[in-house]
């Protein structure tokens, strides 16, 4: 290999780095949170509380143009930075999210009812995010971005708060792996054990939006519903046991992540197809093999069940 | 354990039971029985510490002290079919809570398996297991905490006869062998008689307690052999 290779792939990780780090910690993090979310039969939860955020979004970006159309004397100038920067975006990104979280994610009405917020949280918040920038052809094409996905211009500062939320997120499942899958399974259950069922509830719904709100924020609505769910249903098709799912889904996101981002670094092996929606199309398509695999080991099991038994056994 | 005086419960202004006196003791094996709509599920829900009272007191003391040592089945089972689990690691996840050292789980969920006839299913997918096998594992679940105290919410409903009767005889042998105190919500007289020490009846909004002597009338006292 050439000298211009190896000066072409450094090259490569210095301008692609960030992106792919943040492909990394956004793939661990939504994996590992999925399998709850996928756990507690809220896939659709996490559809909802993506769009909201993408609503967020939207808001602070009309906010942003109100600002500078009503900016009247120099102590605006602060405020309007503010509403201009990426960081108003990200707050206001992850306090949708966590309001459409707190709204749906509770248990405790009939299953027709949860259904029907989903519905209605998922239709008006993606309405609503289009209509409010539709007059805006500068925030209109950042909604879209948002909608298709990209990670392209990562930065420092964001992989940092990732981090956090990833090391974070590893740590309480960790800990708590059975109370989680116990609280999710089976809250009743939970509530009896004397674990702290509602307050659990509450962290949960507050840390998925934390979760999604930053992922969307960064990287756009189908790599975060994607890697929120994909993976943990390719894991749930193959594991045998709760315990399985939690250790494999993250593994099947990173795999997908690393396939999809690591041509990217080496020269002439990019792809030139957008790497985030890729890595979803990936896990979208393993998740048929994985579906097969679980029919046949059910068929072979209910044949092993109902073998009669030998004489005498 | 457990001293309920003059108790009332119910849910905001409905009152589901009046004025009731339970005094359940280490060792007893209750029943709690009466009609749907009588109080039984909300009973164990105040025993279980997720309904407070509305009047009177409900205390409780020794093993009912903390959550550690009370195993409890529930009526309804909310976990997700296509979510894989071997019988071993759902019964283990009946330890959550339990304050155990992790050394001892190993053992405790053997017990378990052990004392549910379960052992040879351990690590077979819970949802293959028959019905009655799912509802031993669901006991299992509630056993793997080595609880001094089990509440059982109708753990033989939707099983046949014989399946009932063996369940049952589970349940009278971790009484008698093991020393728990149970506490078991029923609609089937022929059990109360044949298996407690003693029944909370719960009818027409209140309820009585009695003891094993008492049994004889309780036919008379629902009006009928089934309820």
């Amino acid at each position: 290999m050439s000298d211009s290779f190896f000066s072409e792939m450094a090259f490569n990780w210095t301008l692609y780095h960030n992106m792919f780090a943040q492909g990394i910690l956004i793939a661990v993090t939504l994996s590992l949170t999925g399998v709850l979310v996928v756990a507690r039969n809220q896939i659709f939860t996490g559809a909802a509380i993506s769009a909201a955020s993408t609503l967020g979004i939207a808001l602070a970006l009309v906010l942003a143009q109100y600002s500078t159309v009503h900016h009247h004397t120099p102590d605006d100038d602060h405020a309007t930075n503010w509403y201009h920067s990426d960081s108003f975006k990200t707050t206001m990104a992850v306090i949708s999210a966590a309001a459409a979280s707190l709204i749906v994610v509770g248990r405790g009405r009939s299953r027709n009812a949860y259904e029907a917020r989903i519905g209605w949280i998922f239709l008006v918040s993606s309405v609503g995010a289009n209509l409010l920038v539709a007059k805006s052809p500068h925030s209109l094409e950042e909604i879209h971005r948002v909608h298709s996905s990209s990670i392209l211009g990562a930065v420092q500062s964001e992989n940092l708060l990732l981090a956090i939320v990833a090391v974070v997120t590893v740590l309480v499942f960790a800990a708590t792996w059975r109370g989680q899958l116990l609280l999710a399974t089976d809250p009743e259950m939970a509530s009896s054990s004397g674990m702290h069922s509602s307050l659990w509830q509450w962290i949960y719904a507050i840390w998925l939006a934390i979760c999604i709100g930053l992922a969307i924020r960064f990287s756009g609505l189908l790599y975060t519903f994607g890697m929120l769910v994909l993976p943990t249903l390719i894991a749930r098709n193959c594991c045998h046991s709760m315990r399985g799912v939690l250790i494999t889904s993250p593994i099947v996101a990173l795999c997908a992540t690393l396939i999809v981002f690591v041509p990217e670094l080496i020269p002439g092996w990019s792809t030139g197809y957008p790497s985030e929606q890729l890595a979803v199309f990936l896990l979208g398509v393993a998740l048929l093999p994985a579906w097969c695999y679980q029919q046949v080991r059910i068929r072979l099991q209910q044949g092993r069940a109902t073998r009669p038994c030998k004489p005498g056994v | 354990m457990i001293n309920a005086t003059n108790l009332s419960l119910g849910y905001g202004n409905q009152v589901i039971l009046r004025e009731l006196d339970l005094h359940i003791e280490e060792g007893q094996f209750w029943f709690i029985v009466g009609r749907n709509g009588t109080g039984k599920t909300t009973l164990v829900r105040a025993l279980l510490r997720q309904l407070t009272p509305l009047d009177g007191t409900l205390s409780f003391s020794g093993a009912m002290r903390d959550h550690s040592r009370l195993g409890v089945v529930p009526q309804t089972l909310r976990v997700e079919p296509t979510l894989p689990t071997t019988t071993a690691e759902f019964i283990s996840l009946g330890s959550v809570g339990a304050q155990l050292p992790r050394r001892d789980l190993r053992a405790n969920l053997d017990y378990a398996l052990e004392r549910t006839d379960l052992s040879a299913q351990a690590n077979q997918s819970y949802w293959q297991l028959s019905g009655g096998q799912q509802q031993r594992a669901r006991i299992a679940r509630a056993l793997v905490r080595r609880p001094k105290v089990l509440i059982a919410d109708e753990p033989t409903r939707g099983l046949d006869v014989e399946i009932q009767s063996a369940l049952l005889e589970q349940l009278r042998d971790l009484n008698v062998t093991d020393g728990i105190t149970l506490a078991v919500v029923s609609h089937n007289l022929k059990a109360v008689k044949q298996y407690a020490s003693h029944c909370a009846l719960l009818s027409n909004g209140g309820g009585v307690a009695l003891e094993r002597p008492q049994f004889d009338t309780l036919e008379d006292s629902v009006g009928g052999s089934a309820l």
